[in-house]
């Protein structure tokens, strides 16, 4: 094959691609900022505004809820609240007292009651911790019978930390006085 | 044709227009959109730090709210009693009385003397309670069959007139060993009024 030396060209040719790379980089590179610039500042506008508000709202809960918390410890702290507590215990004592349930005991003692035995005195007191402390006085006749119910108070589970306080037996006759006191636990004949 | 000649004749206007945009957008960018995302970090942290300061005062506010409720509770409690229930010794005395001579008929109980104690409550006067109260201890001697007594003591706690029994003391009757006597301390309780402080004071000082 012969080269032909004759330019057959009816324009004169001129290299376009570094031009047109240079325009495409310049005017891509403009085009691809100016997106992430109007994107960016779409969307962390959009954050902004949210947190803006939700900024606000929080600001009010934090308001109202020192606002409340104020009002509470300012009941709290008042003396009256003390005095109150006083006065609410001493009423809660009267309460509990007025629970207790004189048949229910008095049908729980019959039945660990031996035959011989008497009582002459029964005082309940509640405790400060609730429990129902007892101060049981009687007569045996004879004395075994007095120990018969010491045993059924050890026995049963409605009575706690029994202690005989005094026995006496009385001159010329088979009679023995006793005291005993006790903790008496009524819900523990619930207890399965 | 003519656009790309029109282009290659203004390139280097082109080239400087878009070289302008990019610097505009990157001062753009440096002066307002990165200060945007510094300022919405900003806020977004302060939001989490609000939120964790908001959950820690909701939990103290229920610790101290429970406070309140247990003291509204009491006061409520305390008021009812007093209020509704207690009432002064001018309002109630009197029915106590007339239902316990009732109850020991219903009962067929004998109940001769009656006698009766009065104490103030508290016992220091600095001390502010709301109220003060009178305790009256009722001594109750009884005599009778013991089924009877004992229908007579459910029905003195069943009472509506806030009697308790605060010790039983028991003997059997002369008349035979069917028949008990039985020495019941009752106490109940009334607010007391300012005439009720001053007369067991009076009563307190006389020899």
């Amino acid at each position: 094959m012969k080269r032909l030396s004759v330019n057959l060209a009816t324009a004169p040719f001129v290299n376009r691609v570094a031009p047109v790379v240079a325009i495409s980089a310049i005017l891509g590179a403009a085009l691809l900022l100016t997106l992430f610039n109007l994107t960016s500042f779409v969307l962390l506008g959009t954050e902004y505004r949210t947190a803006r508000n939700v900024l606000k709202e929080q600001g009010q809960r934090l308001d109202a809820l020192k606002k409340d918390m104020a009002e509470k410890e300012k009941i709290l702290q008042s003396g009256s609240v003390t005095s109150l507590s006083e006065e609410a215990k001493f009423v809660a004592r009267l309460l509990e007292t007025k629970r207790f349930s004189w048949t229910r005991f008095l049908a729980d003692v019959e039945n660990i009651k031996p035959y011989g035995v008497m009582f002459q005195a029964v005082t309940p007191s509640v405790t400060p911790e609730g429990a129902v402390a007892l101060n049981l006085r009687g007569q045996a006749n004879p004395r075994s019978e007095m120990l018969k119910l010491e045993q059924n108070l050890f026995s049963s589970a409605l009575f706690r930390e029994v202690q005989l306080s005094s026995e006496q037996r009385q001159p010329g006759n088979p009679l023995t006085d006793f005291s005993i006191t006790c903790i008496y636990l009524p819900e523990a004949s619930d207890a399965p | 044709m003519r656009l790309e000649q029109a282009v290659f004749r203004h390139l280097p206007t082109i080239l400087i227009a878009g070289a302008v945009a990019v610097a505009l957008n990157l001062v753009l960018y440096f002066t307002a959109v990165s200060r945007l995302d510094r300022f919405t970090r900003s806020v977004k942290a302060e939001v989490k730090a609000n939120q964790a300061q908001i959950e820690q005062l909701e939990a103290r506010d229920r610790e101290v709210s429970k406070g309140v409720d247990h003291v509204r509770a009491n006061k409520q409690v305390v008021d009812d009693l007093t209020g509704k229930i207690l009432l002064t010794k001018g309002q109630r005395l009197v029915e106590v009385q007339k239902t316990l001579a009732a109850l020991a008929e219903a009962h067929r109980l004998q109940l001769d003397t009656i006698g009766y104690s009065y104490s103030i409550y508290p016992t220091d006067q600095k001390m502010a309670w709301g109220h003060r109260f009178l305790e009256v201890g009722i001594a109750v001697p009884v005599s009778g069959p013991y089924q009877e007594l004992k229908g007579f003591m459910r029905d003195i706690q069943d009472s509506p007139q806030f009697l308790s029994i605060s010790s039983l003391n028991l003997a059997t009757s002369a008349q035979g060993a069917a028949l008990i006597q039985a020495n019941l301390a009752l106490v109940t309780y009334f607010v007391a009024t300012e005439q009720d402080i001053r007369d067991l004071a009076v009563k307190g000082k006389r020899p």
